[in-house]
């Protein structure tokens, strides 16, 4: 496992982000902000149009060094020994994500270790991320700890 | 945006951020992997979730982290002050669980002109248990 540090991947589908999807993930959260969903109070307001909620950007693309998939998680392709879990996300925000913007994401793993949890060896997998805009403006950073519980067995 | 009431010059340690209420709903867990095109069937097939141990369908983690952010961003009114937010996972949310986000000043600091607040964040469940908790950087 140790030999996935420094994986690289980057990911851009090409996609321009529109006024829709900002919109229905503000609704999924429930956050009624007007600023995600109203054209024509965004237009008015100092924004001068639609942004999208501050974590959209990092969860717009599952598409990070460690992709998660339908079957659960692998990386590089390499699928992982038992269950998934989200351990920490720590998110930097250098700019509001607005319609028409194309992201990239660049991502690192970073540090892969272990842990002795209570139900036995935990793996420790981070992984890095940077989002840009098609102008290569940097939108956010993401740090993302999974747990990898080697002990519990996918069907458990 | 406006900015928000309690937002402002009297920021102090101590100083609460405003509550925030969340009810979680089966088709929120679907509509939330759907907009964030999450393809891992453990937020929206229970037959999948139950197979993979879980008692039910749960929450995205992250969706937790919005909520922080939105907390935030209600008690600054806007986005550019919230500049860091992390969130560690303490437990699982299910459909039907009722959460509520609190807030908190722990530190006022100034550097370089600017006041940076740093907050503790908590979500926690209708039972009392925290299932996420996080630090927000503030700059004013």
């Amino acid at each position: 496992m140790k030999s996935l540090v420094g994986h690289e991947t980057q990911f851009c589908d090409g996609q321009p982000i529109e006024e829709g999807m900002i919109a229905r993930f503000a609704r999924s959260v429930g956050d009624d902000n007007p600023l995600y969903h109203d054209r024509r109070l965004a237009q008015e307001s100092p924004y001068h149009g639609v942004i999208a909620p501050l974590t959209f950007v990092f969860e717009w693309n599952h598409h990070e060094a460690l992709n998660v998939d339908e079957g659960g998680a692998s990386i590089a392709g390499i699928p992982l020994p038992g269950r998934l879990l989200r351990g920490s996300n720590e998110y930097e925000f250098f700019q509001s994500l607005r319609p028409g913007d194309i992201i990239t994401t660049s991502s690192r793993i970073g540090d892969v270790y272990q842990k002795k949890g209570a139900s036995g060896a935990l793996v420790f997998i981070v992984c890095q991320s940077r989002y840009t805009n098609q102008q290569g403006e940097l939108l956010g950073i993401q740090r993302a700890t999974y747990i990898l519980c080697p002990d519990l067995e996918v069907g458990q | 945006m406006s900015k928000g009431p309690e937002f402002g010059g009297d920021i102090r340690v101590g100083s609460e951020i405003p509550l925030l209420l969340k009810r979680i709903s089966r088709r929120q867990l679907a509509s939330y992997a759907a907009s964030t095109r999450d393809p891992y069937p453990v937020h929206y097939d229970r037959d999948f979730a139950r197979a993979q141990g879980f008692e039910d369908i749960c929450m995205d983690g992250p969706m937790g982290a919005a909520f922080m952010a939105e907390l935030v961003i209600r008690w600054t009114g806007r986005q550019e002050p919230l500049r860091k937010l992390s969130i560690t996972y303490r437990a699982l949310v299910y459909p039907g669980d009722e959460l509520s986000g609190s807030g908190r000043v722990m530190q006022v600091h100034l550097q370089d002109g600017v006041r940076f607040i740093e907050c503790d964040i908590r979500l926690q469940n209708q039972h009392g248990k925290t299932v996420a908790t996080g630090k927000a950087t503030v700059v004013l």
